[in-house]
């Protein structure tokens, strides 16, 4: 998985270089990860999965094994966290 | 660890229409055994044992414990939080009401010249059973039943308010400080209007 922490002081990482495998093109600059990669593994997956259930918090519920409203807290902390770091990048 | 966790919070599992229809069988059954161990629930934190008791009135107080927090709780829910569903409030609540039936059977626990004491308290003069308690209390086991009641009570009740905190968590998603405080009234409300309640119906 992509790192979005600093392992020496957990600021958030941004990107410096992308590298082309094929021409080995090396793109620098300064770039900002993207909203999604800054989100843990497995808020990852939950929000992969229940793009895959078509957003059915039920069906969500049902695969993880857990509550529909801890299923829908879930979700709301991830909103939060988006909402979070889209502001951060607007500052 | 993780059994803890889910005898604490079981709602992260079962909430919705699941645990209203677990939660009301757990009721009935409360009701039940509380019928014949002459344990009732006339308040959301009460239980008294050695009152006459039939089933209709342990059930009924139950049902309107349950109730009168569903409403209190459904109401503060519409109020102060988003996207909670109502019928997760009346689902949690009744499964919360799961360590009543144990309660239920602790009644078993006491021994049967308490229960009378407890019944006689209802009519008889405050002299007649203050003597009786003496008398009662001085015989063997009483005092170490007692105890163990007081003590497995004491257990259950808190229990029994952390299923109403987590009940009311998951269903409303509320962070602290302000679920503790909504919460504490909530709690409050509820039992006052459930004795309220209690009185008028029975």
């Amino acid at each position: 998985m992509l790192p979005s922490k600093c392992p020496s002081c957990n600021n958030a990482l941004k990107v410096k270089a992308l590298y082309c495998p094929k021409c080995r093109t090396e793109v620098s600059g300064l770039y900002e990860l993207p909203v999604f990669v800054q989100l843990t593994e497995e808020e990852q997956q939950f929000l992969l999965d229940f793009v895959k259930f078509s957003g059915s918090i039920k069906e969500m519920a049902a695969k993880m094994h857990k509550s529909y409203p801890f299923v829908r807290n879930f979700l709301d902390e991830i909103i939060e966290k988006i909402k979070k770091y889209e502001q951060n990048e607007s500052i | 660890m993780k059994v803890f966790s889910l005898v604490v919070n079981p709602f992260e599992r079962v909430a919705g229409a699941k645990s209203l229809i677990i939660g009301l069988a757990v009721m009935v059954a409360a009701g039940f055994v509380g019928t014949f161990s002459a344990t009732y629930f006339d308040g959301v934190l009460d239980a008294h044992v050695g009152a006459s008791s039939n089933f209709l009135h342990s059930f009924v107080c139950l049902a309107i414990d349950w109730a009168a927090l569903a409403v209190v709780f459904g109401i503060s829910a519409v109020i102060f939080a988003r996207n909670s569903r109502l019928i997760d409030l009346f689902g949690t609540f009744a499964l919360a009401q799961t360590p009543r039936l144990l309660m239920a059977f602790c009644g078993f626990l006491l021994p049967q010249s308490i229960v009378e004491l407890n019944k006689a308290a209802e009519t008889e003069p405050l002299e007649s059973v203050i003597a009786s308690a003496q008398t009662i209390m001085s015989q063997p086991g009483v005092l170490a039943a007692l105890t163990l009641f007081a003590a497995l009570s004491i257990v259950l009740i808190a229990w029994l308010v952390a299923l109403y905190y987590n009940a009311f968590r998951i269903s409303t998603n509320l962070k602290q400080p302000k679920i503790v405080i909504i919460f504490i009234l909530g709690l409050l409300v509820a039992e006052v209007v459930s004795n309220i309640a209690i009185g008028m119906v029975l």
